[in-house]
């Protein structure tokens, strides 16, 4: 009797297991490896995908739009691009599908974009977010992302990317022009970017969303730009990266160049940063990656971790003390240690003096500051934001070239 | 030792481990479902509070298990509200099963049907019986594991959400604080002595009980682990995302770190939270039976005590389903007014036999 009664409840309890009743194929999502969001007439916004096709053949992409109604229509491609094919539509690379879509939020976009492709649309793949300035110069943008991410589940490591273009544009000309995916063509940029140290760290979509909503951090994305390869552009005697995306006197099948940080206070956008002075950011914070620099006509190797420090001095000073050991591995040395040392210490002044002019703390001052509050009322009584703007800053640099 | 005497005291020490670990788990829940809200990145301070409550619920049930067994309405009726705490321990514990794991390992699932499948787990793994034995085969690795893998997440350089350090403020701490004394519920158990003695001869249940400080250790042992796991699940989080995650299954996920594509250490973290946390919804319907039996002997008939408590603990869970986790979270704190009720009772009944 007892083991019947076990086996009754064994058998019972078999249909309140999942199973594989709630698998996917591969095939019946639409899974999204880009996403731009720009602004549209009227207060909407437009969303934009780049996904997987799963054909081999160059798909047509197209777009659809609305306003408040859920009707959806197609855009003439003339009207996008009056060189586009006799089809009338914009052909997308093979493998691959742009759609686009125009609701009053980036919800509602997602919603419009699975309800008008017959796929459900899976983000867990996601590999950027490409927003607009005009968007991210808005206090919409902590609210856009945070959408993005708990209410469709994008993956959390996607690195948000702003873009003074059309952010919809910029993930249309973006194509893997080394290797064959896509998804790991990007994954290896900003891991190789992370790696010289031209864009910033942290951030990827959790990281920034958190520093977003924290009192203690500010957010700094990437910023990128499409190079349209027509720039007489010069170098000067200045640093080579130190200058903003879009312009660089290059010529490449990849018109994106990513360089530089996009800067915020909170959730709306305050400044950029340039490619050298992003270098200078990463240092202060510690997550400098970058082994070689140039200076002045020699090349100089960290073979030893940089250690740095940033306290808040008692005179409440905002204190940054670096201390790197070098070693020339090319070219002759022009500068002595005391004038390397002396030339950083000035960039990196600068770039304080730039975030704190931004009211932007990328660098995390703040989480230095909380350490002298004991309760959260306290902390927000001191109103860091207000005061992060009138402290002094100073920086000291120690360099040994071994 | 004589083998009855070494066979008597295997059974104290794997009553003393399920204590502990059914004690460090509420702890942790408690924590993550009341303090956490109340103190932000204090809760953990909130927490220490039920250290002292675990030390003396486990003293004073050892000094009720040597008195003599006493029988009567009282009796019963103590037995009854003993068995009526344990049960809403449990419910309290699943509660928390479906909670994190709707948010973690069955996101898609629907709510009644993680339920569903929490009760019929529990109630299958308390008919077979030996969840206490389970959790002194884990006593050294369940504990281990969380902590390690837990640990993994602090940074390198001091943790953002250590500070401030006293969260929220000392009104809001001090409320959490009054609250976590309840966590220390589930020692009530050891008001019952292992089920495996009724079963033995004479001469083993004639065998003295443990000293106090074999529960108390055991006790403190479990609930330090619960405070320590949520210290560090305070400090690996800043009080915004504290302040932010309204539900209690995203606080108990951020407490564990788990994204929403997790690793295979985050998993591996969940999984062993989830055990915990079953192994606490199970230890307490066992001992709510095994003192609902000591009530109604009657009622051992056909398991129709386990049958009775399961009824209940569905129709906790189908009220939860509806209304939410929040009805839960309102009453876990309370237990402690039946805790102390039967630790009043059980203390003057032994000490009027002395």
């Amino acid at each position: 009797m007892k083991r019947l009664a076990l086996l009754a409840l064994l058998l019972g309890s078999l249909f309140l297991l999942s199973g594989c009743g709630g698998g996917q194929e591969i095939e019946s999502c639409l899974f999204v490896l880009s996403m731009a969001v720009d602004p549209a007439p009227e207060g909407n916004l437009t969303v934009t995908v780049k996904a997987l096709s799963g054909t081999q053949d160059a798909a047509p992409s197209g777009g659809s739009s609305g306003g408040a109604s859920s009707g959806a229509q197609e855009e003439s491609g003339q009207a996008q691009n009056p060189q586009s094919s006799s089809s009338g539509l914009e052909a997308s690379e093979p493998g691959y599908i742009v759609l686009s879509a125009t609701a009053p939020s980036c919800l509602r976009a997602l919603s419009m974009l699975s309800a008008t492709t017959p796929r459900t649309v899976n983000l867990s793949q996601l590999r950027e977010i490409v927003l607009s300035r005009t968007l991210a110069e808005t206090d919409a943008t902590l609210s856009i992302l945070k959408e993005i991410h708990s209410m469709y589940r994008a993956n959390g490591e996607a690195v948000v990317v702003v873009t003074p273009d059309d952010a919809g544009d910029f993930i249309r000309r973006q194509h893997a022009i080394l290797g064959v995916r896509l998804s790991k063509y990007l994954e290896v940029l900003f891991e190789h970017f992370s790696e010289i140290d031209t864009i910033p760290p942290n951030a990827q979509l959790a990281s920034v969303i958190s520093a977003m909503e924290s009192d203690t951090l500010d957010a700094a994305a990437v910023y990128a730009a499409g190079n349209a390869f027509d720039s007489t552009l010069v170098l000067g005697d200045g640093a080579d990266l130190d200058r903003l995306p879009g312009h660089l006197p290059r010529t490449s099948p990849a018109e994106n160049e990513y360089l530089g940080a996009a800067l915020f206070s909170g959730p709306r956008m305050v400044g950029t940063l340039t490619g050298e002075e992003t270098g200078l950011l990463c240092l202060m914070m510690g997550k400098a990656q970058r082994r070689t620099a140039f200076i002045g006509n020699a090349q100089y190797r960290t073979n030893l971790p940089t250690r740095v420090k940033r306290t808040i001095d008692g005179d409440g000073a905002l204190h940054v003390r670096i201390s790197m050991n070098l070693t020339r591995t090319a070219g002759e040395a022009e500068e002595s240690e005391q004038e390397i040392a002396a030339s950083i210490e000035r960039q990196c002044v600068n770039v304080l003096l730039r975030l704190r002019a931004a009211s932007c703390d990328a660098v995390g001052f703040g989480r230095l500051a909380i350490r002298r509050c004991l309760t959260v009322p306290q902390w927000e009584a001191l109103d860091w934001p207000m005061l992060y703007g009138t402290l002094p800053v100073r920086v000291s640099v120690r360099v040994k070239v071994l | 030792m004589t083998k009855p005497d070494s066979r008597v005291r295997a059974c104290w020490r794997v009553r003393g481990c399920a204590a502990g670990l059914c004690v460090g788990a509420q702890i942790f829940l408690l924590g993550t479902g009341v303090a956490m809200p109340l103190a932000l990145g204090g809760a953990w301070i909130a927490s220490l509070a039920a250290l002292p409550m675990a030390a003396l619920t486990a003293a004073v049930c050892r000094r009720a298990l040597v008195s003599p067994r006493r029988t009567g309405r009282l009796t019963a009726a103590l037995h009854l509200l003993l068995a009526l705490t344990l049960l809403l321990c449990a419910a309290f514990a699943l509660c928390a099963l479906v909670s994190l794991a709707g948010q973690t390992l069955v996101v898609q699932a629907r709510a009644l049907w993680s339920a569903a499948a929490a009760l019929a787990a529990a109630a299958l793994c308390a008919l077979t019986g030996g969840a206490d034995r389970l959790c002194f085969a884990l006593r050294y690795m369940l504990p281990a594991l969380l902590l390690g893998l837990t640990a993994l997440r602090m940074p390198p350089e001091l943790p953002a959400g250590l500070f401030p350090i006293l969260g929220a403020g000392g009104l809001p701490l001090g409320v959490a604080a009054v609250c976590m004394p309840g966590a220390a519920s589930p020692l009530l158990m050891l008001l019952l002595p292992p089920p495996e003695l009724a079963l033995a001869g004479e001469a083993a249940q004639r065998c003295p009980v443990p000293p106090a400080r074999f529960f108390v250790g055991r006790a403190l042992a479990g609930a330090a682990v619960g405070v320590l796991l949520l210290f560090i699940a305070s400090v690996c989080t800043t009080y915004e995302s504290i302040a932010d995650s309204s539900e209690w299954g995203a606080r108990l996920r951020i407490a564990l770190g788990a994204q929403m594509h997790g690793s295979v250490t985050q998993t591996l973290l969940t999984v062993c939270q989830l055990i915990a946390i079953a192994l606490l919804a199970v230890c307490m319907l066992a001992s709510a039976e095994q003192a609902l039996l000591r009530a109604i002997p009657k009622a051992k008939k056909g398991r129709a005590g386990l049958a009775a408590l399961v009824l209940m603990l569905a129709a906790c869970m189908a009220a939860l389903n509806v209304f939410g986790s929040a009805p839960a979270l309102f009453a876990a704190p309370l237990l402690i007014l039946p805790t102390a009720l039967l630790l009043t009772l059980h203390k003057r009944m032994g000490g009027k036999t002395q």
